[in-house]
């Protein structure tokens, strides 16, 4: 069983960051809640059926961005995901056509960054799933504990928000 | 009224292009939609930007996460040698036999004060019938009394605590806590 929990915990621990860090913005939280999913994972993954675990894990850490959300807005009572602690590096100041062309794209990025994580659950969670991390519907639906063409549903109107938000840069 | 009908059309296409970017419509639906995407520059706007949006989001990197992260088996779990349905098996009896523990406790409790009160009594009885004992004796007597009925109080205060915290708490009122919580969010995915 330990070979199967630390085989997991070493496949998965990319997957989970990337997660978090898409939903969050932040490298720390991203860190922090992987950790936390890993002991968790040490903790509880023995009583789980093998099967079920990499669906159970991405539950977890799903659980752990919902309340790492919610304590965001309490403290701070702004939405989380406004203004993460990612890419702070300064654009440079004169620019040729490629150096513009890279600028667009990366304040592109941004925006399509910023605009994902201000979604509200449980469309945020499914774009990055399945656009991002490229799951299976099958598997987002084990891990979301939800119907699979409820996830379908909540993916489209999720790309739909986000179209919404991105209008004039997409 | 073609303005209208047109603009329906619209909204008819606009709920379909998520689907149709995905190539999830329908035989009929996906060339309905073609044909008015044909004739409609608006909605081929939407088409263009609902596929860049995608497009965007597939070329967003997957992470890697920092090497310093601990995927092993963290210190101090050792338990975890322990075969898994043995621990679980262990748990639940432990965790069965918390109330079974908790009304023994009150039980021998009760049993001691009585024991304790019926010795008492006929020690002051027998001390009643009798004039060997010194006024010094009876006070030791008094004293040692009030240490017993000390000890009485004491231990019953404890075995309130552990009914409050271990058999209503953690029994009832912290799984029902759970119950609630996990229904609220489960609540608006169903929607």
């Amino acid at each position: 069983m330990k070979d199967t929990l630390h085989k997991l915990a070493e496949e998965s621990r990319h997957k989970v960051y990337t997660f978090v860090y898409y939903c969050l913005r932040s490298h720390e939280e991203a860190e922090d809640i992987t950790q936390e999913v890993l002991m968790k994972l040490w903790q509880y993954g023995g009583d789980i059926e093998p099967e079920r675990l990499p669906g159970w894990i991405m539950r977890v850490a799903r659980n752990a961005v919902i309340d790492s959300t919610r304590k965001q807005r309490t403290r701070a009572g702004v939405p989380c995901g406004s203004g993460g602690d990612v890419d702070a590096t300064p654009a440079p100041l004169s620019l040729d056509g490629d150096g513009e062309q890279a600028v667009r794209s990366r304040e592109l990025r941004e925006a399509l960054e910023t605009a994902l994580a201000s979604l509200a659950e449980p469309y945020r969670s499914i774009i990055v799933m399945r656009e991002i991390q490229e799951m299976s519907y099958s598997e987002i639906s084990e891990s979301l504990e939800c119907p699979l063409n409820t996830v379908k549903v909540y993916l489209h109107r999720g790309r739909r928000m986000l179209r919404t938000s991105l209008k004039g840069k997409v | 009224m073609p303005g209208a009908q047109e603009q329906n059309r619209c909204e008819w296409t606009l709920e379909r292009i998520e689907p149709y970017v995905d190539d999830e419509l329908s035989g009929a639906e996906r060339i309905e939609l073609e044909r008015h995407l044909e004739t409609c520059p608006a909605c081929r706007e939407d088409l263009a930007s609902a596929r860049a949006v995608v497009h965007e989001l597939r070329a967003l990197p997957e992470l890697r996460c920092p090497d310093r992260m601990k995927v092993s088996e963290p210190a101090g779990s050792g338990e975890e040698s322990m075969r898994a349905p043995f621990r679980g098996a262990l748990q639940w009896v432990m965790h069965g036999l918390r109330p079974a523990m908790a009304v023994m406790l009150v039980v021998v409790v009760a049993a001691g004060a009585y024991v304790l009160v019926q010795w008492d009594t006929g020690r002051r009885a027998r001390l009643a019938s009798t004039s060997s004992y010194s006024a010094r004796d009876l006070e030791l007597a008094k004293i040692d009394a009030m240490t017993a009925f000390a000890y009485v109080n004491k231990y019953s205060r404890k075995t309130r605590k552990i009914v409050r915290d271990e058999v209503l708490n953690e029994g009832i009122v912290y799984p029902l806590e759970r119950v609630i919580t996990q229904s609220k969010r489960r609540a608006p995915r169903e929607r």
